[in-house]
């Protein structure tokens, strides 16, 4: 067939396609694909038969573009709403052995310096320099607290900010220092549970009870969880490069992104979840120490249930 | 062969090009990015100033969206482009040659992290410069591929002269030497545009004047134009 009659008689097809492209009401949206279908035979047709190189590269141009139109389209404003009810509990679940072992060196390490330093509290000095080991002995001092502004709205909200550039960063740091072969979530769980524990146990050994325990139990369990699963999504990214199995390393590189960046952004979730609890409810002085204590526990129990049961139904595993 | 097509295969069995982009065209709009980030968040940190420290929180939310999520929201909402890569003509595509989702772009963006050490993305650079399709650590493992977007074919016109259909099984690439000369064609001197002809006496049969308006008739055919 020559290129003339070719184009003649499959012009207005071209032209309809190019219209629907532009938002005009040329075709119904049930007959794109089998135009599409017909225009990627057309282009098979013009490069086989070699026909000119405008027309090839007018054929070209429209099918990528229908292509990127009819492929593209993710899922709308739902994924959310089952990623959260659904999709993120059951990735953790999949991952269990490396949430488990993430959970491990934080938690492990936490108790570990909590430990240590309750025994020996000069131990404390390995882990903070004296000034620090003072600042955080004043900054939670129980006496000194009324007369501080540790709380109020104003503090609230830039506080607020500062937990979710701070903490949100260190998750996503800790997820992708995976890729530097599984070290930076090894060595940034082990830095916090160390640091934690210390202060933890060096404001323990002070007596400053109820102002510590009373602050951090608020958003202790989103927070520390939240890390480790992002610990867990950095360590997945780390083993998928050196140990990528029966795949090509690339490969194997690739999915574990895309399993390292489901339990990423739950975990993401979760810090930003802390943040507001942490600017908003742990500062502040109107509810009893116990009563918020109580609350982080009831936080901590509630989460390891969700992570337990939802998303259960359905489930093929 | 060096060159920088990627071939994309569709479900429907064709074949589509996508030009992926160089270190040079990509850092451009990187910098075009940081540049409005930038400038944006100081403007907003002028303006949330007298709110005291209520604006300096949200400041630091603004922060923490400009850092680790503009490059997200920008792609998956713009198919595929932030304001760096428009201005640029860029775009982010997966590797079935679609632009990206939000998990691909989380993860591609979020690399970012490594593909910046040890300073100056000089982890991203080296990526870049040794993968075939250009692309960063972040890029890898999210299957992603930063292309120039394809530009729109502008036809220059062809000098008036009779159509001539050119010889039988030409290539897609010898075709489009000849569509180009005839384009070419009017802005060499006349000698030029001979001496040129004269190269392809062999398929014109003629030399000179004649053999150039040979061509350009091709050209002509070429284009459709009978």
């Amino acid at each position: 067939m020559k290129q003339d009659h070719f184009e003649a008689e499959h012009a207005a097809l071209w032209q309809q396609l190019e219209g629907w492209l532009r938002g005009e009401p040329t075709l119904a949206p049930e007959e794109v694909p089998a135009a599409f279908r017909r225009l990627c035979h057309h282009l098979a047709l013009a490069k086989e038969r070699r026909y000119g190189v405008p027309l090839n590269d007018r054929l070209q141009a429209l099918a990528l573009e229908l292509h990127q139109r009819l492929y593209g389209e993710g899922e709308g404003g739902l994924g959310f709403w089952a990623y959260v009810a659904r999709d993120f509990p059951r990735a953790v679940r999949a991952e269990w052995k490396l949430v488990l072992l993430s959970a491990v060196l934080l938690f492990g390490s936490w108790a570990a310096a909590f430990l240590l330093i309750r025994r020996n509290p000069d131990l404390i000095h390995l882990v903070l320099t004296p000034a620090q080991a003072a600042e955080y002995a004043r900054m939670y001092d129980p006496a000194a607290r009324a007369a501080r502004e540790m709380s109020g709205p104003m503090r609230d909200v830039q506080m607020f900010g500062h937990y979710i550039w701070n903490n949100i960063g260190i998750d996503f740091q800790v997820f992708a220092s995976g890729l530097c072969f599984g070290v930076g979530p090894v060595f940034s769980l082990l830095f916090n549970g160390v640091q934690g524990g210390a202060v933890m146990g060096h404001l323990t050994n002070l007596g400053h009870i109820s102002t510590f325990y009373g602050f951090v139990s608020g958003h202790s369990s989103f927070e520390l969880i939240g890390l480790a699963i992002a610990g867990a999504g950095g360590l997945r990214l780390g083993l998928g490069l050196i140990h990528p199995g029966r795949h090509r390393r690339l490969e194997a590189l690739k999915d574990a992104g895309r399993r390292g960046a489901r339990l990423l952004m739950g975990a993401a979730l979760l810090t930003f979840i802390a943040a507001g609890f942490e600017g908003f409810w742990s500062a502040n002085e109107v509810v009893p120490w116990k009563a918020k204590v109580a609350v982080g526990l009831t936080f901590w129990v509630m989460l390891l249930i969700y992570f337990a049961m939802a998303g259960r139904k359905g489930d093929a595993r | 062969m060096i060159d920088t097509v990627r071939t994309v295969e569709t479900p429907e069995g064709v074949e589509l090009h996508v030009r992926p982009a160089g270190p040079v065209a990509r850092a451009l709009a990187l910098l075009v990015d940081q540049a409005i980030v930038w400038s944006g968040l100081l403007l907003a940190l002028a303006g949330l100033a007298w709110l005291g420290q209520v604006g300096f929180g949200i400041w630091v939310i603004l922060l923490f969206f400009a850092q680790w999520l503009y490059p997200v929201f920008f792609e998956v909402l713009g198919s595929g482009r932030t304001l760096g890569k428009r201005l640029l003509k860029l775009r982010v595509l997966r590797a079935d040659g679609v632009p990206v989702d939000w998990g691909t772009s989380l993860l591609r963006n979020l690399l970012r992290f490594v593909d910046g050490l040890p300073f100056g993305y000089t982890v991203g650079l080296v990526s870049v410069l040794l993968t075939r399709d250009f692309q960063r650590v972040g890029d890898l493992v999210a299957g992603t591929v930063v292309v120039h977007d394809p530009e729109p074919h502008r036809a220059r016109p062809l000098p008036e002269v009779p159509s001539l259909a050119p010889p039988l099984g030409l290539s897609v690439e010898e075709q489009a030497c000849l569509l180009a000369f005839g384009e070419r064609s009017t802005g060499l001197t006349a000698a030029r545009a001979q001496e040129l002809g004269d190269l392809l006496g062999g398929i014109t049969g003629a030399r000179g004047e004649a053999g150039v308006q040979i061509l350009q008739g091709m050209a002509r055919h070429i284009r459709g134009l009978r």
